[in-house]
């Protein structure tokens, strides 16, 4: 494992709990459809995940890198190998603790304000309400969205909605970040301001984080380590660690190393599209 | 601003008034040229003398038809609303008793009204059952797909939270449900005034307990087209007033989230 982040300085002192690993092994996924033979969509992948790594999941479209996420969320269950969450194995159909999970499109609640939609998960867990709120509130403020806290969702422009899913997401201090694609649907900027957010939460809380993604840019400026899979079923085919400063802004996006590691990753995923 | 939201009404209320008065102005002036017989037809004024001349018994009529629709109504949509959820738990059980409300919609109401009559007597009670049965499946159904339509990863969120089972009902399907369950509840609402009068004809009470439905059959009876048509317009705006009333509901409960409640 290359970029392992013990060397790395927490930057927010406090009570943030550190990142759970994450083991894969073996892990095989086929979905039966009653019309045709059943298809592998995960066949046999191995991945180890030190404790607080960012790491991006890449590859083609339809590659199976979702359903390798329901997957550790335990969404799903698995036809063959294992899912290890902070050195314990999940078992089926188990409610994982201290783990979050950011869906492709916001999905907050239209009937709830934003605030109400945040305080949800510690809601859900049983917490008093008063703690709730100010957690919330407090989360709200880290995302830039305390003006809009009594707003409802429908009120909320895109990025905006997705922020307040960020914060649902980390209002549990979360030490799994799961991320399905969050930003596919944004415009150029606000994707870079919702990852220059991602980036400081994580250096503030060091989760662990595995984050899919489509776009090769935003793989390496979040990322420590970009695994690229195969077209379906789902193989590791490349696996490298980006070696950038451990403080990322958008100069970065302007660095030659930066743009040369984008390249390579394009290689790897044009190898992957071909079906090595 | 209260100034303007009392224009706002008044423009949404002209419309639908200066059409009925059109309406009205047209069948009375038709009535009078062509002077039809009155057992046939009768004009809008004679129907409002009438009306008016047995102001009291109608009130009364009005009252008993909508206590029963009153009933009847709140029964469906607590028992329907139920009815949906519990469906909606279990495939099995949806699939073991969902075509049995289908049998609701479809048996005839004047064909089980006789038992009915058997089994509580002629009245009120008969009728409010009239009523609920059939209104009864559109409030299922539309709770059935209301949360049916709740998305996945809305349903995953409250799975990786470990909701309770209650969570999951009050926090989210629920409230998830709500614009289907309001789109059912305002067919069942029209539905229940229909069950109501139908369900008079042959499970009404004859004497001072009377509803509309049995004004129609003994005006009808007697040649007394006026009453006969009083009785269908009193009917009609119960209808429209159900109808007004869970439409305002439906405000109360969505017009700060849902998109059906946007002003236009």
């Amino acid at each position: 494992m290359t970029a392992s982040l013990s060397e790395t300085p927490r930057l927010s002192p406090g009570t943030v709990a550190p990142g759970m690993p994450v083991g894969i092994t073996g892990l095989v996924r086929r979905f039966t459809t009653q019309a045709s033979a059943p298809v592998e969509v995960i066949a046999g992948v191995d991945l180890e995940v030190p404790a607080s790594q960012f790491v991006a999941l890449l590859g083609p479209s339809g590659c199976g890198k979702s359903t390798l996420l329901r997957l550790v969320a335990g969404l799903d269950t698995p036809d063959g190998g294992a899912v290890a969450v902070g050195g314990r194995p999940l078992r089926r159909r188990e409610h994982p603790e201290a783990l979050a999970f950011v869906f492709q499109e916001a999905h907050l609640l239209p009937w709830r304000t934003l605030v109400k939609n945040v305080l949800l998960p510690l809601e859900l867990r049983g917490m008093a309400i008063g703690e709730r709120r100010d957690r919330a509130l407090h989360m709200l403020e880290r995302v830039g969205l305390s003006d809009a806290r009594e707003r409802y969702p429908s009120q909320l422009s895109g990025g905006m909605q997705l922020r307040g899913s960020l914060a649902r997401a980390l209002v549990t201090d979360p030490r799994l970040l799961l991320l399905d694609e969050p930003f596919a649907a944004l415009d150029e900027i606000t994707r870079h301001r919702l990852d220059a957010l991602i980036h400081e939460l994580w250096c503030e809380r060091r989760f662990t984080a595995l984050f899919v993604t489509h776009s090769l840019r935003e793989a390496v400026f979040l990322a420590q380590r970009a695994v690229m899979f195969s077209r379906r079923p789902a193989r590791v085919v490349a696996d490298r660690p980006i070696d950038l400063p451990g403080e990322r802004n958008d100069q970065l996006r302007g660095l030659v190393t930066y743009n040369e590691l984008v390249a390579r990753l394009y290689q790897d995923l044009l190898i992957a599209e071909a079906g090595a | 601003m209260t100034a303007r939201r009392l224009r706002d009404f008044a423009a949404r209320l002209a419309p639908p008034l200066c059409a009925g008065i059109a309406m009205l102005a047209a069948w009375e002036l038709w009535v009078r040229w062509t002077d039809p017989p009155r057992f046939l037809f009768c004009a809008p004024s004679e129907i409002w003398r009438d009306a008016r001349a047995r102001a009291g018994e109608l009130a009364m009529a009005t009252w008993n038809t909508t206590v029963a629709v009153a009933w009847g109504f709140a029964l469906s949509a607590v028992v329907g609303v139920a009815a949906g959820v519990i469906l909606s738990a279990n495939r099995l059980v949806e699939r073991a008793f969902y075509p049995f409300t289908v049998i609701l919609q479809t048996v005839p109401l004047v064909a089980i009204a006789p038992m009915l009559v058997i089994w509580l007597h002629a009245g009120v009670r008969a009728v409010s059952v009239c009523a609920f049965i059939v209104s009864l499946f559109p409030v299922v159904t539309s709770t059935l797909i209301g949360i049916r339509s709740i998305p996945n990863p809305q349903v995953e969120l409250f799975w990786l939270y470990g909701a309770r089972p209650w969570a999951r009902l009050f926090q989210l399907k629920l409230p998830g449900a709500v614009p289907s369950i309001m789109a059912g509840l305002r067919i069942a609402a029209g539905l229940a005034v229909i069950g109501a009068v139908v369900g008079e004809f042959v499970a009404g009470e004859l004497g001072a307990e009377r509803g509309l439905g049995i004004v129609v059959v003994v005006a009808a009876k007697q040649g007394e087209l006026p009453m006969l048509f009083a009785a269908v317009a009193l009917a009609s705006l119960l209808g429209i007033a159900m109808v007004g009333g869970v439409n305002a509901a439906a405000y109360l409960l969505m017009y700060r989230w849902h998109v059906s409640q946007r002003p236009d």
